[in-house]
């Protein structure tokens, strides 16, 4: 009976108001995906064009802070890509009644969540640690 | 009580129940850590960010320099609405995470059906402060634009 209960697997039965949540929950993250997705592209271009505007001689501090920058970007589409997952997996799980789908959405969001998490403290990080470069750099004498 | 509802035909009304398995349970559980988490730095990042980002649009009004007071004059409503909304997401996000970890604790589908509604909350909140935000950046940029237009 022990041996029976320790080998017991611990589930949870998703009830209709839940799944009522989780659909809605998945239209509203479905909606910020996408405009997540819009902003990547606009920063995107704006990355290209300010690799382009580097002067021509080459600046390693300036090349350093836009690969700094490229850590944040990498992480944001990380997050998108697991904003559209997860949201896509609800749908998926609700409609053709499939619990794989929703074990599959909720490893996303634990992703989405981890990647959340890190992209806010190094962005702040990466944000200081650009100014410090161009500040002892005397960097910003070249923009001001 | 399961077994008897797994047991139903798979009609509309009697759908097979979605169930949550072990690896899910799981994922659940990691979910609840990091968005406790992710809510801890976020009142902290939103009550150093949100003042000194209102301070400096503040002091980007007061100068003289066209550009620099458009750009303040942009920003200062935002931060100004955004300091006393933006404590909601995050008791959306503390109740979400409790009751997530609870629920991966004791496998209670109650609980699992808190934590979905706290999320609902989260992403609806956040989803109509995306919709206003948008609205009022076109809008902005628009007048702006018709400002230049209507002035060359």
């Amino acid at each position: 009976m022990e041996q029976q209960f320790e080998t017991q697997e611990r589930n949870i039965v998703v009830t209709p108001q839940a799944e009522r949540h989780l659909s809605k929950t998945a239209g509203w993250v479905l909606f910020m995906a996408s405009v997540s997705a819009l902003l990547l592209f606009a920063n995107v271009v704006v990355l290209v064009l300010l690799f382009f505007s580097l002067e021509p001689k080459f600046n390693y501090i300036e090349l350093t802070a836009l690969l700094l920058l490229l850590v944040p970007f990498l992480l944001m589409v990380a997050v998108t890509y697991n904003m559209f997952s997860y949201s896509i997996l609800v749908k998926k799980a609700i409609n053709n009644r499939d619990s794989d789908a929703l074990d599959d959405a909720m490893a996303n969001k634990r992703l989405f969540w981890k990647h959340s998490t890190l992209y806010l403290i190094l962005s702040f990080v990466i944000a200081i640690a650009v100014c410090l470069l161009f500040y002892f750099t005397h960097q910003f004498n070249n923009y001001f | 009580m399961l077994e008897s509802d797994m047991e139903l035909p798979n009609t509309s009304e009697n759908p097979t129940p979605l169930v949550l398995s072990e690896a899910g349970v799981e994922s659940l559980a990691g979910a609840a850590k990091w968005s406790r988490i992710f809510a801890i730095i976020g009142i902290v990042f939103l009550c150093l960010y949100v003042p000194l980002m209102f301070c400096l649009s503040l002091m980007m009004v007061v100068m003289i320099i066209p550009p620099v007071v458009m750009t303040g004059l942009y920003l200062l409503p935002v931060f100004i609405v955004l300091l006393p909304l933006a404590i909601a997401p995050a008791i959306f996000l503390f109740r979400h995470s409790k009751n997530a970890r609870l629920a991966a604790d004791s496998c209670d589908g109650e609980r699992f059906e808190h934590a979905s509604r706290n999320m609902k909350g989260l992403s609806k909140y956040a989803g109509i402060l995306l919709i206003i935000y948008i609205l009022y950046t076109v809008a902005y940029w628009g007048i702006l634009i018709g400002l230049i237009l209507s002035n060359s």
